[in-house]
């Protein structure tokens, strides 16, 4: 019989030396190495495990040599009831967002710390959580179905809150830096999207469209909107204009848009109902940034001709039957765009009672009240003052 | 603190809170004793090297993640133990492929630490690590790992212990046991050769 403790065999293998390698060989397994910890820390973080979690969470707090027998699991149990109760706690008393990650790069950051999270995944944000972008681009989905599209190095924080009905979720979006872009699906009436920036808050009404913080050296940023279809409002200080599809505008200065066209210029209360949490620290405006639109039809008095008229009859009409089937969006955008392009009309009138009882009708009160006042400004003698006056009463 | 002081524990907090500076601190600290590992038991060539060192630091990684790893020990020694896991199923699938495919064993060049004078003697020392490779992976896999921790990476029986999260007599019945069966299959080798 062999004896095993008076040889071993083994040490001749430690004579064995790594070879030299190259630095570049080196470099490039590096990188692959990486590469991979990288993607294993995003794919093992996303799905983590709670038993193991918590004792993780344990040996941190009681040590390094904890053993996890009978009574530590019953300890574990317990304390991890107690977690879950004040998680569902906090959950019913703190608004969160499901959203879907279509494609992309995304980092979620809180107070907790950063997730990555790449591919197709549902996740969780809850309010004050930002979404952030590093050199990828990311592509998402809001509670309210509108997909969100995140350009590379920009931040976005989400305010989820209820909608009217309790049913259909509003989404407040605050950007505080890079570039979003939205495609808006048809809003349920009572329904709202909003889009802050430092300067700026965009609403929308059932559209595609997408703002821009744009950083200056030593100046406040400005914001960019630009609306590819539909139609959005903007609201800067007391202002607040309606931009049209193809229609772009800039809080800067030197207007960069090709396009604009404004529907109010001197509403004194004109903001949306709720505004989003955000946190201007820009300089209030100086001036009006609406540039004209060049290919926008000029909102002159053109009333006579017969196409003028069809056309007036058919937006409002068209309007109506919105209204009339729940469309509250495509009611007022209708709405909105008889008034811009014939202001003189009669129709333009009945366009105006019909925008502040649409807002009325589907819960949208402040707007309403903004709506039915610009009317009493517009027609003082007008055949619905005594509803608007009603309306617009505090 | 510089990032070399930092404690295996707070390297793997980092790690685990996604931190990805902690992937390279993580690759630093360990590529040595597992690219040195490989090398001992399988002397292999390039391009599979590269593929198993990537395969040591997923598995350290997942384990991590896991919370299998004891952190009573250190990183090093459990990367040691994980490397050493994976050379040796890299072992036992060479030995398969050779009993099914009679694949002919090269005599790899081998890089020798200390200097042999002849070229017989360099090729008797190369035979010899040929030898003790193939036979390895017939020991038991739990006997063997323990056998290479202990006289292969030199680590102590109770560093063994809390890397393997057994008790001290464990090891030591695990590794009397895999000394002697590497010491019969040699012998065994031996006689089946005369």
């Amino acid at each position: 019989m062999t004896d095993p403790e008076s040889s071993s065999p083994l040490r001749s293998l430690q004579r064995v030396s790594s070879p030299e390698r190259s630095p570049e060989a080196e470099a490039q397994r590096r990188q692959r190495v990486l590469q991979r910890i990288t993607q294993l820390q995003t794919e093992l973080s996303a799905r983590p495990e709670s038993r193991t979690r918590f004792t993780s969470v344990a040996r941190r707090l009681f040590g390094e040599n904890l053993r996890v027998g009978p009574r530590a699991r019953y300890l574990a149990g317990a304390l991890a009831l107690a977690a879950a109760l004040i998680l569902v706690f906090s959950l019913s008393r703190s608004p969160h967002a499901n959203l879907q990650l279509d494609s992309g790069l995304v980092f979620v950051e809180s107070s907790h710390g950063r997730l990555t999270l790449d591919g197709t995944r549902r996740f969780e944000l809850a309010s004050g959580d930002a979404l952030t972008t590093e050199s990828d681009p990311a592509q998402l989905h809001l509670p309210s179905h509108a997909a969100l599209a995140l350009e590379p190095h920009t931040r976005v924080y989400l305010s989820p809150t209820q909608g009217n009905q309790n049913t259909t979720p509003d989404d407040h979006l605050r950007l505080e830096r890079g570039l979003v872009s939205l495609r808006v699906p048809k809003l349920a009436p009572g329904q709202q999207l909003t889009v802050s920036t430092g300067d700026a808050l965009v609403q929308v009404h059932g559209t595609e469209f997408s703002v821009e913080v744009i950083e200056r050296p030593g100046q406040a940023p400005i914001t960019r909107v630009s609306v590819n279809e539909g139609i959005v409002s903007v609201t800067r200080a007391s202002e607040r204009i309606l931009l049209n599809a193809g229609q772009s505008w800039s809080s800067g200065s030197a207007a960069t848009a090709p396009a604009a066209a404004s529907e109010q210029s001197t509403a004194p209360q004109p903001a949306p109902a709720e505004p989003p949490p955000a946190e201007p620290t820009a300089p209030e405006p100086a001036a009006s940034d609406v540039v004209t639109a060049n290919s926008a039809p000029t909102p002159a008095a053109s009333v006579g001709h017969a196409s003028d008229l069809a056309e007036q009859n058919r937006l409002f009409l068209s309007a109506r039957q919105a209204r009339n089937s729940g469309n509250t969006a495509l009611a007022l955008q209708q709405l909105s765009s008889l008034m811009q392009r014939y202001p003189g009309s009669e129709l333009a009138h009945n366009a105006r009672v019909e925008h502040f009882r649409t807002l009325k009708a589907a819960g949208r009160l402040s707007e309403a009240r903004a709506s039915a006042g610009q009317y009493l400004r517009q027609y003082p003698h007008g055949f619905a003052r005594a509803e608007a006056t009603r309306l617009s009463a505090p | 603190m510089t990032d070399a002081q930092l404690t295996d524990t707070a390297l793997i907090a980092r790690l685990l809170d996604g931190d990805p500076s902690a992937g390279q601190l993580l690759y630093d600290r360990l590529i040595r004793i597992v690219d040195w590992t490989l090398h001992r038991l399988l002397g292999r060539s390039q391009a599979d090297h590269d593929d198993l060192v990537q395969s040591a630091f997923e598995q350290i990684v997942t384990t991590l993640y896991k919370d299998t790893f004891a952190r009573s020990c250190s990183l090093t020694s459990w990367a040691s133990a994980v490397t050493t896991r994976i050379a040796l199923t890299e072992l036992r699938t060479q030995q398969r492929r050779r009993k099914n495919f009679g694949a002919r064993v090269e005599l790899e060049e081998q890089s020798l630490s200390s200097p042999i004078a002849n070229i017989e003697a360099q090729t008797a020392a190369r035979l010899e690590l040929e030898r003790i490779r193939r036979v390895l992976p017939l020991v038991h896999p739990d006997n063997a790992q323990v056998l290479i921790l202990h006289e292969l990476n030199d680590l102590s029986l109770s560093e063994i212990a809390s890397t393997l999260g057994l008790s001290a007599s464990a090891v030591q019945t695990r590794l009397w046991r895999g000394r002697k069966e590497l010491l019969e299959r040699l012998a065994s080798e031996d006689r089946e050769l005369q």
